[in-house]
């Protein structure tokens, strides 16, 4: 456990979230509806965040990181009683516990080979094929636990989508405070996979990647809370790719940064579940009166713009840290990353216009607003303004000072200044976007983004998460029964269908060879030693005996005989006496 | 001490058996205060224990002194956890028992005499005693599944006693064969460790280890002489299978190390190799193979083969002739045995609460299970961490134990130990599967009237949880008396290290 200027910024962000995500918790759950296990679950989340943003042991990483996916497994699988939300949640868990497989990896490496956890020593005193095998470990960690390509899928399982019942307010609560916690893993690791040349390398494209292909996902979706998870995976692909350029001060940036926004987005999305048992895009309009709390359309705006990268909001400030790196670099990657910050600022703007637009004209007749109880009101307002507030500060790094400051804090490679016209750029942008999706909106289609710009099939494609289920299979059984395969595409989730069908298979086949010929084995061996038994019982003991009555025989006929030659004539038993003593002279002479 | 410890619970039973049957009740108490006592002993023992002296507690009593034969008893950094594992789990046993229903004088009485045996096989420094412990070990488990067991009950406990019998042969012939190479002739394992019999006797060597490593490997059990175990868990009552999977299977990895080991250190390297290959096939085989299992029972077996298949892989890597520090051998080792003792109290738990599943549904069937937490709240939670223990998550015996593995095993044997590791993954699955078919979605017409845990019930957990917790959360307690005692064992290896 150390306590450095990187832990002294990941845990107060923490310990801020944390503070949101309670107060919404606590003010928004009923007491029936789980509310105590929800706060368990979510402080022990907390916790191990807090541990993990402290420590620069690879053994320390690894702990923290088995109970954060245990939580998430708990949270994204709340409601027991119903077995899909308990399959996603059981989903996510493997997701994350592949993860954690990595981190083993890179732990058991560390101690095993170079004797310490500590990350620094590791990587300076790891041999070289080590260093590799420890660099895979934890590149695959972090994938998973950051919800990379090909692993974004579980940050969708704690969400539910359209054909399925809605998920419990636990998921975007547990969210919040995750989004804080995967990207961090790699700011720590940075000096093991800097050993490498081609390690960085790969972090960053698999960043840029995930936040152009889940920006478009994001882009599509018709639900606010799948929206916001596909966008969480494209944000910590941001990240990633700050981390893969070395931009450790702007890296960490975006993580506070993002942390507090995404925070108060995936908040605003529970209250309105909770309150409105929707968060359908389409009907963000309607639910918001119901949601009744001062200002909550201007909060979620303050969310949703500094997502966009609206200047001068924090998204636009950090955002701009990311690009210069990637400028400073190649330009192909800057062109995409500048894409996928396009489109970050399209659909942040697609969920402000819909939340704050009235709704379509035949809706217009809103329902009353609920009559709320001011406590709840107050401590859910309360944790959206100190969200608010916390990304209000985090703009500040926009001047020059404050960064200089905060890189210093950091530590890591010093940050770059980013050119002038990159942030006029990145603003003009944003605001752009805004603008676009508000002529777009005035179309009065719900999902405008869908008409006309892209083909149907490629949207269709997006809004199943580009197919990453499907995908996966596609590489797990390469050559192998292709047609079936085919024909479960269908099945949304047929990679984990897949997986899981494959591995029954297997165990099917090894269990029903276990029990029968392995176990047979034995058994044919005694049921053979009993027909041997049998056998020897009926033929061997025949002969057997048959054999043991003639022995008698002989031995009886033998005394007969040998009672013959005392006939009681004193003359034959000389002549006896004789042969015998001639046959002894005749052995010893042949002995000689 | 020892010699009081190991056969109270025999002289307990033998004054047991002089009352009257009807008192059942009485049984059971004694039988719980016995074992309580047990474990009030090995505290005791522990707290004068020094760690790192070598064998301590030793009692020495010419036997059969032609043969070389003495009543040689003594406990080790190795196997003093074990033995504090065993009368913890009997404990937990005993208080289970207090809600058994039938010929509870003659359960009780047979409960004691495998304690007393049971202990007996770790204490034992002669290989004729520990031998006999063996052997009547396995007698007295196959009365308790012969007369307690289910429905095939019969056919299991013959198949066990058969199939773990024909380990016995092996492991006889082996200790002949130990014997036969010593010179002078001894079955001391205290003297044959320091003699090193088999040191340049080439194929004889191979064939001593052999002998033993089929013997132990048959009770451990690895694939592919497993197929025993899984019946006999079946069909055997819950304490039953707790003892068995708990303490029994113990037996022969702790073999493994005492006497393959420590005895054959230089047959062992030679082939550790074999026992790396083998305990990782056992680790992916049995994880895979309960993933397909079809009975919560029959899948707890098999995660057991996975959980000894860590203590094989573990105890192979750390003779396999590479480069490594002794630091590290002995690390694998040190996992080995914590594994030995975290499984012993995590999966002796699992299986007692399969039978609080029996008894409340009276199947072991998945399909036949479901939504049961709408009833049985506690019996859920306990399932649930003793689950998520069982598969490796910090803060429980097994995350300790599984580590220090890995860490142990993959500078030597680094393929092996990479691809043990998705036996994680795959158990997690299993285990998270496993929850959910008993346990979530809708709550059954059939099972409205089940009760949650009962007193008995809710002790024997406690006690099994607070152990496995313990060693998750404060494991240097543990650590320290198992690690010089592994290092001793390492020394004994003829691997070079810097």
């Amino acid at each position: 456990m150390i306590f450095d200027g990187l832990a002294a910024i990941m845990s107060i962000t923490l310990c801020i979230i944390a503070l949101a995500v309670g107060l919404v918790a606590y003010g928004e759950l009923a007491r029936e509806q789980g509310r105590t296990r929800c706060l368990v679950f979510l402080t022990l989340l907390f916790g191990a965040s807090l541990a993990a943003s402290m420590t620069t042991s690879l053994l320390v990483l690894l702990i923290t990181w088995e109970i954060i996916a245990l939580t998430i497994w708990q949270l994204f699988g709340f409601s027991w009683q119903r077995p899909w939300r308990v399959r996603s949640g059981a989903r996510a868990y493997l997701f994350l516990r592949t993860g954690d497989i990595g981190l083993y990896v890179a732990a058991a490496v560390g101690f095993g080979v170079a004797g310490t956890f500590e990350i620094s020593q590791v990587a300076a005193e790891l041999p070289s094929p080590w260093l590799e095998v420890a660099a895979v470990g934890l590149i695959v960690s972090a994938a998973a636990k950051s919800a990379q390509l090909p692993f974004s899928l579980w940050m969708r399982d704690g969400f539910g989508d359209e054909n399925n019942p809605m998920g419990h307010v636990s998921a975007p609560l547990a969210a919040s405070l995750l989004v804080v916690a995967g990207g961090y893993l790699l700011v720590r690791c940075y000096e093991i996979l800097a050993a490498l040349e081609w390690a960085l390398p790969v972090l960053t494209w698999v960043g840029v990647a995930t936040a152009l292909l889940m920006g478009l996902v994001a882009l599509v979706q018709r639900d606010l809370r799948l929206m916001l998870a596909s966008s969480s995976a494209s944000q910590k692909g941001f990240i990633l790719m700050a981390v893969g350029l070395g931009a450790l001060p702007g890296a960490v940036a975006f993580i506070v940064a993002h942390g507090f926004f995404k925070a108060l987005l995936f908040i605003s999305a529970a209250i309105c579940q909770q309150r409105g048992g929707t968060t359908k895009l389409a009907l963000l309009a309607r639910v918001r009166p119901q949601v009744s709390i001062p200002g909550f359309g201007l909060l979620f705006g303050v969310g949703a713009l500094a997502l966009a990268g609206v200047p001068p909001l924090s998204g636009w400030v950090v955002k701009d840290k990311v690009l210069a790196a990637a400028l400073d670099v190649d330009p192909l990657m800057y062109g995409l990353s500048l894409m996928a910050a396009i489109i970050t600022a399209l659909y942040a703007s697609k969920m402000a216009w819909l939340m704050w637009l009235p709704p379509p004209s035949e809706d217009r007749d809103v329902l009353p607003a609920p009559v709320e109880e001011q406590t709840k009101n107050r401590l859910s307002l309360a944790a959206m303004v100190v969200l608010a507030a916390a990304t209000l500060v985090m703009s500040t790094l926009v001047i020059s000072p404050v960064h200089t400051q905060w890189a210093l804090l950091v530590g890591g490679p010093a940050a770059l200044a980013p050119p002038l016209w990159q942030l006029v750029l990145m603003g003009l942008t944003a605001l752009a976007a805004l603008f676009v999706v508000r002529r777009w909106h005035g179309t009065d289609s719900l999902e405008p983004w869908s008409l006309g710009i892209a083909p149907r099939w490629f949207v269709d494609w997006l809004e199943r998460w580009l197919d990453l289920d499907r995908l996966l299979l596609a590489f797990a059984s390469v050559g192998n029964k292709m047609i079936r395969t085919l024909k479960n595409l269908d099945d949304r989730s047929a990679f984990v269908e897949f997986g899981r069908r494959t591995t029954l298979g297997v165990s099917a086949m090894l269990s029903s060879l276990d029990r029968k010929l392995v176990f047979d084995l034995p058994r044919q061996t005694a049921l053979a030693t009993l027909a041997i038994a049998r056998w020897t019982t009926k033929r061997a003991e025949v002969v057997v005996e048959s054999a043991v009555e003639m022995l008698t025989r002989a031995v009886r006929e033998g005394g007969h005989n040998a009672r013959r030659p005392q006939t009681g004539l004193l003359h034959q038993y000389y002549a006896q006496a004789t042969v015998v003593l001639a046959m002894l002279i005749f052995f010893l002479w042949l002995t000689k | 001490m020892l010699t009081l410890l190991v056969f109270l619970p025999l002289l307990a039973a033998l004054a047991l058996a002089f009352l009257p049957a009807a008192q059942a009740s009485a049984f059971r108490s004694l039988a719980v205060i016995v074992t309580a006592i047990e474990v009030v002993l090995v505290a005791l023992i522990w707290s004068s224990f020094e760690a790192g002296a070598g064998i301590q507690f030793q009692t020495h009593i010419e036997w059969i002194p032609t043969l070389g034969v003495a009543y040689h008893v003594g406990v080790d950094g190795i196997s003093l956890p074990l033995v504090a594992m065993t009368s913890i789990l009997f404990l937990a046993s005993a208080v289970y028992t207090l809600a058994h229903e039938e010929r509870v004088k003659e359960f009780v009485l047979l409960l004691l005499v495998l304690e007393t045996t049971c202990l007996g096989v770790f204490v034992a420094l002669d290989l004729i005693v520990f031998y006999l412990f063996w052997d009547l070990t396995l007698i007295a488990m196959f009365f308790i599944i012969a007369l307690w067991g289910h429905e095939d009950r019969r056919r299991a406990a013959l198949t066990f006693l058969i199939y773990t019998f024909v380990g016995s042969l092996a492991l006889l012939l082996g200790i002949i064969g130990v014997y036969l190479m010593s010179e002078p002739r001894t079955f001391d394992m205290v003297a044959l460790s320091a003699q090193n019999p088999l040191a340049e006797t080439g194929g004889v060597g191979a064939l001593i280890l052999l002998a033993l490593g089929v013997g132990f490997a048959i009770k451990t059990p690895i694939f592919p002489v497993h197929t025993w175990l899984p019946p006999a868990h079946v069909e055997a009552p819950a304490v039953g299978s707790a003892i068995l999977a708990g303490v029994l299977l113990k037996m022969g990895t702790y073999g493994f190390v005492r006497i393959a080991m420590a005895i054959a250190p230089e047959q062992w390297t030679t082939y550790a190799m074999a026992a790396v290959v083998l305990g990782v096939f056992s680790v992916l085989y049995g994880a895979l193979v309960a993933l397909g299992q079809p009975s919560l029972k029959r899948l707890v077996a098999y995660t057991s083969i996975n959980h000894m298949g860590y203590v094989v892989l573990a105890i192979g890597a750390a003779a396999v002739m590479v480069p490594a520090s002794v630091d590290v051998r002995a690390l694998a080792v040190t996992g080995a045995v914590t594994q030995m003792v975290a499984h012993g109290l995590v999966t002796g738990l699992l299986f007692l609460i399969t039978g609080m599943v029996y008894r409340r549904t009276g199947t072991y069937e998945f399909e036949r299970l479901g939504g049961l937490v709408w009833v049985t709240p506690w019996l859920a939670t306990i399932m649930s961490i003793t689950a998520i223990a069982s598969f490796g998550i910090p803060g429980f015996a097994h995350f300790v134990a599984e580590l220090q593995i890995f860490a142990g095993s993959i500078a030597t044997v680094p393929v092996a130990a990479i691809l043990a590791m998705l036996g994680l993954l795959i158990t997690a699955g299993v285990f998270v599967w496993t929850i959910q078919r008993i346990f979530f979605g809708p709550s059954r017409e059939e099972f409205s009237d089940v009760a949650d845990l009962t007193a008995s019930e809710a002790i024997a957990a406690a006690i099994l949880i607070a152990a496995f917790v313990f060693i998750g959360v404060y494991p240097a307690w543990l650590l320290d008396v198992i690690a010089p005692a592994a290092s001793n064992v390492i020394e004994l290896l003829p691997v070079g290290g810097p």
